[in-house]
């Protein structure tokens, strides 16, 4: 007899949006996790396989077994490479450190002609194809007698890896006040004394995150080590002379090793720099 | 310290700001030794010019030198960029590697937006943390690594169709086409676009949000009209990024594809395998590396700021 | 001044497009407590910078304690300064920060420590040695940043806008600190500030800076009661200034006309002939006011008639506007509280204001 009271009208609308949205949501986080999904396949097949009786990854599974990695770890070449690996990524990462400070400190406190050509100097490499980057690095050292050994490759990734510790640490010193460092000259410190007792542990939490991550930086460089090392291989460089010959299934055993040295070395750097929008970027 | 030497080193790193305004950059302090910024400078300087500048130089010497009996030797012939620029494999080649990287810019961003929008609108602080730890975590963990799982995962006994079989369908083949081409690469540069755009949508000022959905817009409207305008510059970067690290990516294309037709990074490959032909595979490189530059320079293009035009009233 | 303890001569700074200093002269006396003051960019914060050695001039010359500091790097200037943000290390406890001056100039650990332990004391913050900077109250870290300047027992010490980051009962008593410890040190202090309250309670001297030049120098009354040119009659104190053109002068006072009347002032230093133009001050508190049917002002007093336009409470006094004709500002009065009451002040009401010429203050005209 009476027309539909607006209250009824209202609700039904509101109910169909309210169902609206809650199906979006779910299609968005049902798309995120696909995505993640997606990203964590390769490294979860890596882990899970490696630990496979059978030759090659198939379903169902040939059981449980650790032979993979113990023959790994009785590979010789194998060991050779890891060792490789570990003296040029601690290497790396110590002069990627000190290299990366002086480039984002000069950028921090100086402003002169050519300053935007020196940063990008600094910051251009991870843009060049490593392909690239590889055949001319081993053109030019070969050329001046550096090639084939352990420190040309070192020599090469502080290359790339110093572009990553200048972002860190220069982001880390935009949080410097600059009249922290004048009170420090103006107490008696001289500027390279002020450096080292004022800006360096300030950077601290960066310093140490650049470590890590020009550590993973290089752990994980494989086109620039095949190039350039010659007989040297780099961990790396044997997977990827692993993959061009026959199914092998020691590959996973040593991805495994890879993936978990890889992922702490950059899980570590995250704990020491967290990158957030308008937030302080160190948690030290 | 000699007031004269100081004036002239000082004229070297005259300052631009005013006092008192610290922005980007603090001015000069005159007022100390020069002797620190060369202590600094010089060994990072040095470093780049002979690891990373010299050899990109040597790169494009090489390419006007010839090698004669497999031994490079210096020259001036144009013959190795006529020989590429006007070889059909190379034109295919180039053609190929556009066209792929074109395909893998389209589908990150396609997926890299949503994701992004996902994870700075509708997560907790607390899991955006976590979800951006486990973007950053595969950009530096073993691309090579990864590869060679999907390799697995793809192959024709591989895992895939091992559940495919498994269900009672026909195996299919997923390794060796475009599409695993694609996988590979997405996995190469999804997290990095994905990263860019979180940072790009967090950074968002909320309360243009909030008056977008004030003025009667729908959440739709809002995210077309509001919220990827603002992020145009990211967009922008995230396609660059993508594109570049398609463009040069060697690993993919080899092992989630039969090579055929080959990208120019594998084109450089074998080149310099067979016969040392360095300076072929040098006009390769540089090749490539002139289209990244326009490329990167058409996304700063239109990624830089319209002015609006003046308009005389 | 006989020997002065610093000297600015001709001191002079360019930045890229901005000129900050516009090459000025300064002497300071040693023990002097002086106040540089003046409104935002006219080069007073610069000229604290030249001094501690931060900036370097583009010319002319400082020196202090009779040394020429050209090329002179700040650390070794020993011109310890306390800044509005306090500049503390934020990764060193207390005592640390406090010790840092004194371990650069090689003094061992321990006496390192013992000195700074001292001066915490001083400045009433014993025992809170091994607390982060971060654990600090606002004014408790105001006390660490002078601790950590007077640690050195330096001759001179320097202060930029100390306080005008602080609440007002916080400056209140840091006020009162900086005044004693003066008092106490009896070392020179040279304080940058723009707020006139901090320069009249705490200066022997007071710099008025306008646009990168030296307006005026003086006592802090001298400043209030007779500025030397229009623009420091308007930045000090409320003042009233009257343009106008000099008619005659005549046994030491000076008959000028104007467009609201003519007045005779005292005349300065400065030689005058008719035909000049200039401004005369007069203070807002030295106005006297009453109802415009009010009896005969004091004899010889100078006096005008005007409407009241408003009134501003401003605490203990209230300001009342009144439109003058032939004025083209309005003047202002201040009065006590109780004083607005008995004369019953509201707007639109006739007054008639009057002063005693000898307290007006004539000033060439401003260009």
């Amino acid at each position: 007899m009476t027309a539909a009271t607006p209250a009824l009208v209202v609700d039904d609308d509101m109910a169909a949006r309210q169902r609206r949205t809650r199906l979006s949501r779910l299609a968005q986080y049902g798309f995120l996790a696909l995505l993640f999904a997606f990203m964590a396949t390769p490294m979860l097949v890596v882990v899970v396989f490696s630990f496979d009786a059978n030759r090659f990854p198939a379903i169902p599974w040939g059981g449980f077994s650790l032979k993979w990695h113990r023959a790994v770890l009785e590979d010789g070449m194998i060991a050779d490479a890891f060792l490789n690996s570990l003296k040029v990524g601690f290497g790396t990462a110590v002069i990627s450190t000190v290299l990366g400070f002086a480039a984002a400190y000069i950028d921090y406190r100086w402003r002169f002609r050519g300053q935007s050509a020196f940063v990008l100097l600094v910051a251009m490499p991870p843009a060049v194809p490593v392909t690239i980057l590889g055949m001319a690095m081993l053109a030019f050292l070969s050329r001046i007698g550096l090639f084939g050994t352990v420190e040309a490759i070192m020599a090469c990734h502080v290359v790339l890896a110093t572009s990553f510790a200048m972002a860190l640490i220069r982001l880390r010193l935009g949080e410097l006040g600059p009249e922290v460092e004048q009170a420090a000259w103006n107490l008696g410190a001289s500027p390279s004394v002020a450096v080292l007792l004022i800006v360096v542990p300030f950077c601290k939490p960066a310093l140490i995150a650049s470590f890590f991550l020009s550590a993973a930086v290089s752990f994980d460089e494989f086109m620039i080590a095949w190039f350039v090392g010659g007989v040297h291989e780099t961990l790396p460089v044997r997977i990827l002379n692993l993959l061009q010959g026959q199914v092998n299934p020691k590959i996973n055993a040593i991805g495994t090793l890879v993936l978990v040295v890889s992922i702490t070395l950059v899980l570590l750097a995250q704990r020491f720099m967290r990158v957030r929008t308008g937030q302080p970027t160190a948690t030290a | 310290m000699s007031q004269t030497a100081e004036a002239t080193r000082g004229d070297a790193v005259r300052p631009a700001a005013r006092p008192g305004r610290w922005g980007l950059g603090a001015p000069n302090y005159a007022a100390s030794p020069a002797a620190l910024p060369t202590v600094l400078g010089l060994p990072v300087l040095l470093w780049q010019l002979v690891f990373f500048a010299a050899p990109l130089a040597f790169l494009v010497v090489i390419t006007f030198w010839q090698v004669r009996n497999f031994r490079l030797e210096p020259a001036f012939v144009w013959d190795n960029w006529s020989r590429i620029l006007g070889s059909d494999t190379f034109h295919k080649a180039l053609a190929h590697t556009m066209q792929v990287s074109t395909i893998t810019t389209v589908l990150a961003l396609l997926l890299a937006v949503p994701a992004a929008y996902t994870i700075a609108f509708r997560l907790t602080a607390r899991q955006r943390d976590i979800a951006v730890a486990a973007l950053v975590a595969p950009v530096f963990s073993s691309y090579i690594v990864r590869i060679y799982a999907w390799q697995v995962v793809l192959s024709p006994q591989g895992i895939a169709n091992s559940l495919i079989t498994a269900i009672g369908l026909p195996a299919l083949p997923m390794l060796g086409g475009a599409f695993s081409l694609q996988i590979g690469l997405l996995t190469l540069t999804l997290p990095i676009a994905v990263l860019i755009l979180v940072f790009a949508f967090s950074g968002i000022d909320r309360t243009l949000v909030e008056a977008a959905e004030n003025l009667g817009c729908t959440r739709l409207n809002v995210f077309l009209h509001v919220l990827l305008p603002a992020i145009r510059p990211a967009l922008i970067l995230a396609a660059t990024t993508t594109f570049l690290l398609a463009f040069g990516d060697f690993v993919s294309p080899m092992f989630m594809t039969g090579s055929k037709p080959p990208t120019l990074s594998i084109l450089i490959v074998d080149t310099v395998k067979s016969g040392s032909q360095w300076p072929r595979a040098s006009v390769v490189g540089v090749a490539m590396l002139a289209v990244l530059v326009v490329v990167v320079g058409a996304g700063r293009w239109l990624g830089a700021e319209r002015r609006p035009k003046a308009k005389t009233s | 001044m006989k020997f002065p303890f610093v000297s600015l001569k001709g001191l002079d700074k360019r930045f890229a497009g901005h000129h900050a200093v516009r090459g000025i002269d300064l002497d300071i006396a040693a023990g002097e407590f002086i106040a540089i003051m003046g409104p935002s960019g006219c080069g007073k914060s610069t000229t604290l910078r030249m001094i501690a050695g931060l900036d370097e001039p583009t010319a002319g010359e400082l020196w202090i304690g009779g040394r020429n500091m050209r090329g002179i790097p700040a650390f070794q200037r020993e011109t310890p300064m306390v800044w509005q943000s306090l500049a503390l290390f934020p990764f060193l406890t207390v005592a640390e920060n406090v010790e840092f001056p004194l371990r650069r100039k090689k003094l061992g650990a321990d006496a390192s420590r013992k000195r700074a332990g001292e001066w915490l004391e001083r400045m009433g913050l014993g025992g809170m040695g091994d607390r982060t900077v971060s654990q600090l109250s606002g004014g408790q870290r105001q006390r660490v940043a002078l601790a950590r300047a007077l640690v050195t027992e330096p001759s001179i010490l320097l202060l930029d806008e100390p306080l005008s980051a602080l609440d007002t009962h916080l400056r209140m008593r840091m006020q009162t600190e900086l005044a004693r410890l003066h008092r106490e040190l009896r070392i020179t202090f040279v304080y940058v500030t723009h707020a006139q309250s901090e320069a009249f309670a705490l200066a022997d001297r007071m710099v008025i800076m306008s646009d990168g030049l030296i307006q005026q120098t003086g006592r802090p009354q001298d400043v209030y009661r007779a500025p030397v040119n229009a623009f420091v009659a308007n930045f000090i104190g409320t003042n009233n200034l009257v343009n106008g053109k000099v008619r005659a002068m005549a046994g030491g006072q000076v008959e000028l006309d104007s467009p609201i009347g003519a007045f005779t002032v005292p005349a300065a230093a400065s030689a005058l002939t008719a035909g000049d133009k200039v401004s005369f001050v007069i203070a807002a508190d030295r106005i006297a006011l009453a109802g415009e049917s009010a009896g005969d002002t004091a004899s010889g007093h100078a006096r005008l008639h005007g409407t009241v336009l408003g009134l501003e409470f401003v605490g203990s006094t209230q300001t009342v506007f009144i439109e003058v004709p032939g004025s083209e500002t309005e003047f202002r009065v201040q009065k006590q509280q109780h004083e607005i009451e008995s004369l019953g002040l509201a707007p639109g009401q006739r007054v008639q204001l009057s002063w005693n010429p000898q307290h007006a203050w004539v000033l060439p005209q401003a260009a």
